[in-house]
């Protein structure tokens, strides 16, 4: 959020941004298609019959960033925490050669995490914890 | 063009009431103002300036129907004009389901291999009316509960103009609406919202602890023109005449308190603050 006016969208003119959105949608529906012919000639399994057919990844499945992403948690984190995601959002997306969501972004760090308890819980004894 | 949502976290104190005082306000200043009822509660903005009389039909062609692209008639006869001269769309009942409605029509759309963006369908139809040639400002007054009223309200202004108490709540309900409004404007593809005006409402400035929770609100970063007074007898009045504040003073009232007449004024301040943003 800014102070002031915000981005004029009502005028006709679409902005740029969106179209390359679209445009990355529509894509995605032509490889799901030429995925599904291929993959036609095989047998049906009763998993892609369960999908129409469509087994797309889930970032090009969902509506929007937020689909299926019920659950909320709210973090509060320290300076140092918010500037080490920036320099990981932009190590990631120089990895992936793609723009990456923050919401991805996080959800895929915390499942990372979470196969990894013993660096955790090093990280928490850099904080005092486990503390004789 | 000047487009905004009117929307606070908080329960939205005045939101409706700012939300039709400023339509009024900037109709006054010769503009040609559209306003959008997209709250589902029946004390909505349809209800203040007296359009909201088939709400409850079934049958009527209705906002809801052309955000699901099932459309009864040409949108041009979605509005209403009030006997003040503001345009609206008014409210419909059948936006209290308008999460589960577009979540369908996506999900449909989605399986036919269809784009379908349930988030920014209220902008998309506004487009193809053509409403920034036939507007000078849009006002939208969104529901109160976080959903796709809400989020294709914001998708469709990128501007806000928040209400707020002059409470301890108040400056949390800023910082709570910037958490809401990040996320929003990452999943638009990196829109920017813009807040025009916070907007502290129901002020008592007798009150030592308001004066406190002011000075909080004055300091998020963003403008903050005007301060409206506790009003009761003003905003009720409107409310109970179903007329914007100013009609209700005019039409209604044998002599105007001077304190009413400030508070008018005021909004009339906020409403020119808000023009001058969008160089009208």
């Amino acid at each position: 959020m800014k102070p002031g006016a915000g981005d004029d969208l009502l005028s006709d003119d679409d902005d740029d941004q969106e179209d390359v959105d679209d445009a990355a949608v529509e894509d995605s529906v032509d490889d799901l298609l030429a995925g599904e012919d291929e993959g036609s000639d095989e047998s049906d399994t009763a998993a892609s019959s369960e999908n129409n057919g469509y087994s797309l990844p889930w970032i090009h499945r969902r509506n929007t960033v937020k689909s299926d992403r019920s659950e909320v948690i709210q973090l509060h984190v320290r300076e140092p925490t918010v500037d080490g995601e920036a320099d990981l959002h932009d190590d990631v997306e120089d990895i992936l050669d793609e723009d990456v969501y923050a919401l991805d972004l996080r959800e895929a760090a915390y499942l990372v995490a979470m196969q990894h308890p013993d660096e955790v819980a090093d990280q928490l004894r850099e904080w005092g914890y486990d503390f004789e | 063009m000047l487009a905004y949502s009117v929307y606070g976290e908080a329960g939205g104190p005045g939101k409706t009431t700012i939300s039709g005082s400023l339509a009024a306000a900037h109709a006054r200043h010769d503009l040609d103002v559209l306003a959008i009822d997209l709250d589902p509660q029946n004390a909505s903005l349809s209800y203040l300036l007296d359009v909201d009389d088939d709400r409850e039909d079934p049958d009527v062609d209705h906002l809801v129907r052309h955000l699901i692209d099932r459309p009864k008639g040409s949108f041009e006869d979605l509005i209403r004009t009030t006997d003040h001269g503001i345009d609206i769309i008014p409210a419909h009942n059948a936006l209290s389901g308008l999460d589960d409605l577009l979540d369908r029509v996506a999900k449909t759309a989605n399986d036919m291999g269809e784009d379908f963006d349930p988030t920014t369908r209220l902008r998309e139809v506004l487009v193809e009316f053509g409403v920034a040639d036939r507007y000078d400002v849009v006002i939208i007054d969104p529901s109160r509960t976080e959903g796709a009223g809400l989020y294709n309200a914001i998708a469709a202004t990128g501007s806000l103009v928040v209400p707020a108490e002059a409470t301890a709540k108040g400056k949390q309900s800023v910082i709570g609406l910037e958490q809401l409004v990040g996320g929003l404007e990452e999943e638009l593809g990196g829109i920017d919202v813009g807040v025009l005006a916070v907007v502290p409402n129901k002020v008592d400035k007798r009150s030592g602890t308001q004066r406190t929770y002011l000075q909080d609100l004055q300091e998020v970063a963003y403008p903050v023109p005007v301060e409206i007074p506790i009003r009761g007898a003003l905003f009720d009045g409107a409310w109970e005449h179903r007329c914007s504040p100013y009609e209700f003073v005019e039409e209604h009232r044998e002599r105007v308190p001077d304190r009413e007449r400030e508070t008018l004024e005021l909004i009339d301040e906020l409403a020119a603050t808000i023009e001058a943003e969008a160089d009208l």
